[in-house]
């Protein structure tokens, strides 16, 4: 069967010319062939799936379907409890935790009818990895199994690329949801702070994490975010704001579209590969033909918000963590050991300070925002590092793309913008004001509907 | 990045290691002093004057962001 993506499945499955059932058995027998190499899974739901694959079967037969995604795969990172199915944060720590509720994330999209298949491959934590220590092996690259994901959404990446599942959840503290998505070769977008609830999802650094969705395309992101955003009053930092019709932009005219470019990001303080700049450029090039404004912009350095967002993220988990650590120190990972004793030398000033540089910088970037609709940057450097190649300290070395939208709480999504010299995915990112998510999806796929990448699926 | 400003050298760093009460016997200690050397450079980016005006961004309440 050839993979849909989940608005061609979603129009099939309304037009009746694919069954639920079919939907999930094409995938589960992906899971089956390619998981032992790549590693997506942590858990697969198979029979449970096929119930609500014919659950879904029946009621889109009797009433057509409850929403655009009733009856299509999905899964989840497995940070996100799911009532009865372990949720093991890809830790030994957890890895007997059978949760009792659903993240409320989770509950929504079931409400809407998904299929879910299981849980995913994360980093320890969604801190420290890739680790081979752990009870699980760390997920592969779906383009070529020697290399890395990315993290920490890493199995939401490789299963979605690999056809595994159509989309599914991630989450994003420094880059997690847009590191995996760029790398993978997918789309993913963080939201904006506030706009997906929390709860029920065990935390990395609680000021700083966002839950969003990953998928093939940013129609199929936008379809999925549809389902997991509103407010929700158990997560005291849930936003009460409308939630709009994520897709209405896509297709739609970019005339008159302010797009900043935040240059000495990728050319001074973390310079991209050759191709990943000519990814930048194509992208511009795209959304100049199409009628927007593009200018150069100036931030602080992507070292300032690096610096802020590292020591925050650090503290914040090391805060969640000490309890644990103190009882239960050598049930981690190395890299996630390793990752809490280096947060125990950070001091009350050292956060603090953090965070007041974050509130400078929070401000800094809502004045540039007023003049931009969005801003394109890379998404990361280059192609993916092999993944027994990962410096040891990855996080702390070269300042990251994906921390300033952390930061700031402001939406960013990762998009696919061709391939490198070792056939792996090049990305850019698409950042935007707080709460427009309509206006990132309506770039994403200007760029999408532009370029033959989406064409290109792994050989596997 | 600025370079790394070594604040204490690795035999000091082992003993605040051996302070910090965690398990020690599967701990690289100069692994993890390289990683305390990265982490003390960005510490170090933010030490200057800071506006006493300029508040907290401890929690963020979402709805200000609009």
């Amino acid at each position: 069967m050839t993979l849909p993506t989940i608005a061609e499945a979603s129009r099939r499955l309304a037009d009746k010319t694919i069954s639920p059932v079919e939907l999930t058995r094409g995938c589960l027998e992906k899971i089956e062939t390619l998981n032992p190499e790549f590693g997506a899974f942590i858990t697969v739901t198979a029979e449970r799936a096929l119930a609500e694959a014919r659950a879904a079967e029946t009621r889109i037969l009797r009433e057509g379907p409850r929403t655009p995604l009733d009856g299509i795969p999905i899964a989840h990172k497995d940070l996100l409890e799911t009532a009865g199915i372990a949720t093991t944060a890809h830790s030994r720590i957890l890895k007997d935790n059978i949760p009792s509720r659903d993240a409320t994330v989770v509950k929504r999209l079931a409400d809407a009818g998904t299929v879910m298949l299981g849980k995913l491959a994360t980093l320890e934590f969604a801190l420290a990895g890739p680790s081979f220590d752990l009870p699980w092996p760390p997920a592969r690259n779906p383009w070529n199994s020697a290399y890395f994901t990315g993290g920490s959404s890493s199995g939401t990446g490789a299963a979605v690329a690999l056809g595994m599942i159509l989309g599914g959840t991630g989450t994003d503290t420094g880059g997690s949801i847009r590191g995996p998505s760029a790398l993978c070769g997918i789309s993913g977008i963080k939201p904006t702070f506030g706009r997906c609830s929390r709860t029920g999802v065990i935390p990395l650094a609680h000021s700083l994490d966002h839950i969003g969705p990953m998928a093939w395309t940013a129609e199929d992101c936008a379809m999925l975010l549809q389902e997991m955003a509103g407010f929700d009053p158990s997560d005291r930092l849930s936003a009460i704001v409308a939630v709009p019709n994520f897709s209405e932009g896509i297709g739609k005219s970019l005339r008159g579209l302010r797009v900043g470019v935040v240059s000495h990001f990728h050319e001074r303080d973390n310079p991209v590969s050759q191709e990943t700049a000519a990814a930048i450029s194509d992208s511009l090039r795209i959304l100049r033909s199409g009628g927007a404004v593009i200018e150069d912009v100036s931030l602080s350095s992507l070292s300032d918000y690096s610096a802020a967002n590292r020591i925050i993220m650090n503290a914040e988990a090391l805060a969640y963590h000490e309890q644990t650590i103190k009882t239960s120190f050598l049930e981690y990972g190395e890299r996630m050991r390793n990752r809490m004793v280096l947060a125990s030398f950070l001091s009350s000033s050292d956060y603090i300070q953090a965070q007041r540089r974050r509130e400078e910088l929070r401000a800094e970037f809502a004045a540039v925002m007023e003049n931009f609709d969005v801003l394109v940057t890379a998404a990361v450097a280059d192609e993916a590092p092999l993944i027994d190649q990962v410096p040891f300290w990855d996080g702390l070395e070269k300042p990251s793309f994906a921390l300033p939208w952390n930061l700031t709480g402001y939406p960013a999504m990762a998009v696919c913008m061709g391939f490198g010299p070792k056939g792996l995915p090049l990305s850019v990112q698409i950042g935007g004001r707080p709460f427009d998510e309509v206006t990132v999806f309506k770039v994403a796929a200007a760029l999408e509907a532009s370029t033959n990448w989406r064409q290109m699926r792994p050989n596997v | 990045m600025p370079a790394p400003t070594p604040e204490i050298n690795l035999a000091d760093f082992e003993v605040l290691l051996k302070q910090n009460g965690l398990p020690q016997d599967r701990i690289r200690v100069e692994q993890l002093y390289e990683g305390y050397l990265k982490l003390r450079a960005m510490v170090c980016t933010l030490r200057r004057p800071t506006d006493l005006k300029t508040g907290l961004a401890v929690d963020f309440k979402p709805t200000l962001l609009t």
